[in-house]
């Protein structure tokens, strides 16, 4: 029996909030975002064409929302990676550690505006290992919310990680 | 603005694909927008020596916002593209005020489109390898920097594949058949046309010329 990549202390987090937090939404940054991507809709930069398309003003990318809650991070704060894990609860795998993007399912109800305030929290539903074509690897699961500052809900998101020796 | 709406789709349709080439410059100002400091998108020796791929990885969710723009492109085109939504006899203005039409009304929106900027355009009837029934495609040609330059507003088929079958001023010149009275029952017909080996990728930015 080989030694599991996940020890108890963080099997044990599994069902917990593993991290909440709130940012503002900003027009310019989820702009930047779009441009990286590429993605010109003009939706997130025509305010004249999201009104006509029913919305009081240029809308936030769906997508970009998972960003606008990030705080600062402190460069002696990263992992050796240079990642940060302040958003996904910091979860350390010592014998499984490089990590990568897993998978994204997210559920929009409502769009964010300019200056919206979201507040996300995010929940641990499973952290399990498993056998991959490459080997053994850990698979985390989150479950997030994300409320803006009338308390409604804007999108719930269910994002994954992989992690392997 | 037209777009397609839930009703316009059906499980099993295709997307018009999206093709990306991502660079270093792109994964850079991704990795900036979304505050992300993981060294495996930007640092090669990290990448290579501590984790053991090839170079920098491309993002995961750069990856899935290409996807929803591979969704969002095609829904929010300013034509769409529906069978059955037109009659022959429609012209450039209809297809422009309906939003909708067939491949031979996208064609007929850039033949007058052209035209109202002086650029002299003609209509092409075409076999459309990558296309479902493949046969009698509509699209057309603009006369730009000396040449007959291929252009298709429905995106459906690469044009490096596209095999003339006619060229005309309209569809009226180009029609595999015109009814001028009584009644015709089309029983079937089968032609086939195939790329050989892949189907070539159209990146669409590009101008092409057909033979």
């Amino acid at each position: 029996m080989t030694e599991s990549l996940i020890d108890a202390e963080t099997a044990a987090r599994v069902g917990t909030v593993a991290a909440t937090a709130t940012g503002e939404v900003i027009r310019r940054d989820w702009q930047r975002w779009a441009a990286a991507v590429g993605d010109d809709n003009p939706l997130w930069f025509d305010p004249d064409y999201a009104r006509a398309n029913g919305y009081r003003d240029v809308i936030c990318p769906p997508l970009y929302l998972q960003y606008a809650v990030l705080g600062v991070a402190s460069l002696s704060s990263l992992r050796p990676d240079g990642s940060s894990g302040a958003v996904s609860g910091s979860l350390s795998f010592p014998n499984a550690p490089r990590r990568m993007a897993g998978g994204e399912s997210t559920r929009f109800h409502l769009p964010a505006y300019h200056r919206d305030e979201i507040e996300m929290v995010r929940t641990i539903s499973s952290i399990v290992e498993k056998q991959g074509r490459s080997g053994r690897f850990v698979l985390v699961t989150w479950h997030t919310v994300y409320r803006n500052q009338n308390r409604e809900l804007v999108a719930e998101a269910t994002t994954s990680m992989i992690a392997r020796p | 603005m037209t777009q397609l709406f839930y009703d316009d789709v059906e499980p099993g349709d295709e997307l018009p694909p999206l093709t990306v080439t991502v660079d270093e410059t792109q994964m850079f100002f991704f990795s900036a927008a979304t505050y992300n400091g993981h060294r495996i998108h930007y640092d090669k020796q990290w990448a290579r020596d501590v984790e053991g791929y090839d170079d920098v990885l491309v993002q995961g969710p750069l990856q899935a916002a290409l996807l929803a723009r591979a969704i969002t492109d095609w829904i929010g085109r300013r034509l769409a593209y529906v069978l059955g939504s037109s009659a022959p006899t429609d012209g450039a203005v209809d297809t422009l005020m309906a939003g909708q039409g067939v491949c031979r009304d996208f064609a007929h929106l850039g033949v007058t489109i052209c035209r109202g900027l002086d650029i002299p355009a003609r209509a092409v009837a075409v076999y459309a390898p990558g296309l479902w029934p493949m046969d009698f495609h509509a699209v057309f040609e603009a006369y730009t920097g000396d040449a007959w330059h291929v252009h298709d507003a429905t995106r459906l088929a690469p044009r490096q594949g596209l095999v003339r079958i006619a060229t005309g001023r309209d569809a009226a010149d180009t029609a595999f058949a015109t009814v001028i009275g009584g009644r015709a029952e089309l029983r079937s017909t089968e032609i086939t046309a195939v790329a050989d080996g892949a189907l070539p990728e159209d990146r669409w930015d590009l101008p092409v010329i057909l033979p």
